[in-house]
């Protein structure tokens, strides 16, 4: 898991980088296929949905666009909670339900979920996935918490040593950053900002993906389950997890999309 | 009601992250009366040994005349925004051979072979890419026995990419 997701790091060969253009796109795109995706399963027309949906995934860009293009921690917090919020809409659009009646907002490996549709219910639910990532990679060699970089960011962050291949990691929205990366701009080293931004980029990916595929998915399951339902109350597990391995597995470096977008957004971290 | 949390988390979000600030790197002292960058590094990693080279311009921006230790060098890297002791030689008493008058410039080398395989060395050269500074020694008198304080001996920071 640890091997495949931190192969996603940003320091093996670049990747060509797209446009800003092809990344509104793009994201525009995922917003309004996933949308009409779901609108298709639940037999609801797919061109409204799909409309909704395709703006809800330029917002979620914008999000992400605000945490690479700032270096800046509130920049962090308020760009991956925008991606978030955004990444919800696009469900409500897929449901037909108002605008944000239901979102789920991360914080670190905590996800709140809100529901407004009967009156406001909150409740919290801990990222399974994000806390084992964090035990294993708190657990590998030399890595150390790093409780700054955590505060600033809204993740849960670690530095490690540098392997002078990888200078940046991200396993289910837990990041690494080499300690060796310098708070500054000193060409050719990638500064410590610009491999957070990119790691955090990753990380809003996850929250998207979380929320218009894992957590639907979870609602389907435990609805069907009240035994699951019981046991996952306060519990997240991201189910797209295998698929997203698979993916980083098949692809290169280079040819992940993924990869291309955060690394072109990255550039832009001050 | 509603309105109120809002602002409660608005807030403790603001809260949590101007807490989270970012450690600065350690600042390198600048010196009033010298110079000293980087004019060219390299290094590499090869299978037993890695390398690391530079070479400094030191330019006398002062009024007296400088002497600079041929020996003496004193290697630092960024560990965590911190400078950490990498390798460190000898000072002697009777290097100081380098001569340089105000307005002037000389320049100097630096290399290390770092043993991967050895026990001596440190860690720090186990992968060569970072940014270091060098420590130079430097004195008012050709003896060496006035020296420029510590702080006013440093390199400004230089990056080595590797691999």
């Amino acid at each position: 898991m640890i091997s495949a997701s931190l192969a996603g790091a940003q320091t093996e060969s670049p990747p060509r980088d797209p446009s800003e253009a092809q990344m509104l796109t793009v994201n525009a795109a995922i917003g309004a296929v996933t949308a009409a995706a779901w609108r298709f399963v639940t037999h609801k027309p797919l061109l409204p949905g799909a409309a909704r949906g395709a703006v809800s995934g330029l917002a979620a860009y914008g999000g992400r666009r605000m945490i690479a293009t700032s270096g800046k921690p509130l920049h962090w917090w308020i760009g991956r909670e925008l991606s978030a919020l955004a990444s919800s809409e696009v469900m409500n659009a897929a449901r037909s339900r108002p605008v944000l009646e239901r979102a789920v907002i991360p914080l670190g490996p905590v996800r709140i979920h809100v529901d407004r549709s009967k009156g406001l219910k909150i409740v919290p639910r801990i990222d399974a996935v994000s806390v084992v990532a964090a035990l294993v990679v708190g657990l590998s060699d030399d890595n150390t918490f790093a409780l700054d970089e955590s505060l600033a960011s809204g993740t849960l962050a670690f530095l490690a040593p540098e392997t002078s291949t990888q200078v940046g990691g991200n396993v289910g929205a837990v990041i690494t950053i080499s300690q060796l990366a310098p708070d500054g701009p000193y060409y050719p080293l990638e500064s410590k900002r610009r491999v957070m931004a990119h790691e955090l980029v990753h990380t809003a990916q996850y929250d998207f993906v979380f929320a218009a595929w894992s957590d639907p998915v979870q609602e389907l399951i435990t609805a069907r389950s009240p035994v699951v339902a019981k046991v996952t109350k306060y519990l997240d597990f991201n189910l797209t997890l295998p698929f997203q391995i698979g993916a980083n597995t098949m692809l290169d470096y280079s040819e992940r999309p993924w990869e291309m977008e955060a690394r072109a957004l990255a550039k832009h971290t001050r | 009601m509603r309105s109120i949390r809002v602002r409660h988390l608005v807030s403790v979000l603001g809260l949590i992250s101007s807490t989270g600030c970012l450690d600065v790197i350690e600042p390198t002292p600048v010196s009033s009366s010298v110079e000293i960058v980087a004019a060219k590094t390299s290094g590499f990693e090869l299978t037993a040994t890695n390398f690391i080279s530079a070479s400094f311009q030191i330019t006398n921006t002062g009024t007296r005349a400088l002497y600079v230790d041929t020996k003496y060098r004193r290697l630092e890297k960024l560990v965590n925004q911190r400078w950490e002791l990498v390798d460190e030689q000898s000072p002697t008493s009777l290097a100081f051979s380098s001569s340089l008058p105000p307005n002037r410039r000389i320049v100097a080398s630096y290399s290390l072979v770092h043993d991967r395989n050895g026990r001596s060395g440190s860690p720090l050269l186990e992968h060569v890419r970072g940014l270091y500074r060098l420590r130079f020694r430097i004195a008012l008198i050709a003896t060496g026995t006035e020296l420029l304080p510590e702080e006013e001996s440093y390199s400004q920071p230089f990056a080595v990419d590797c691999c």
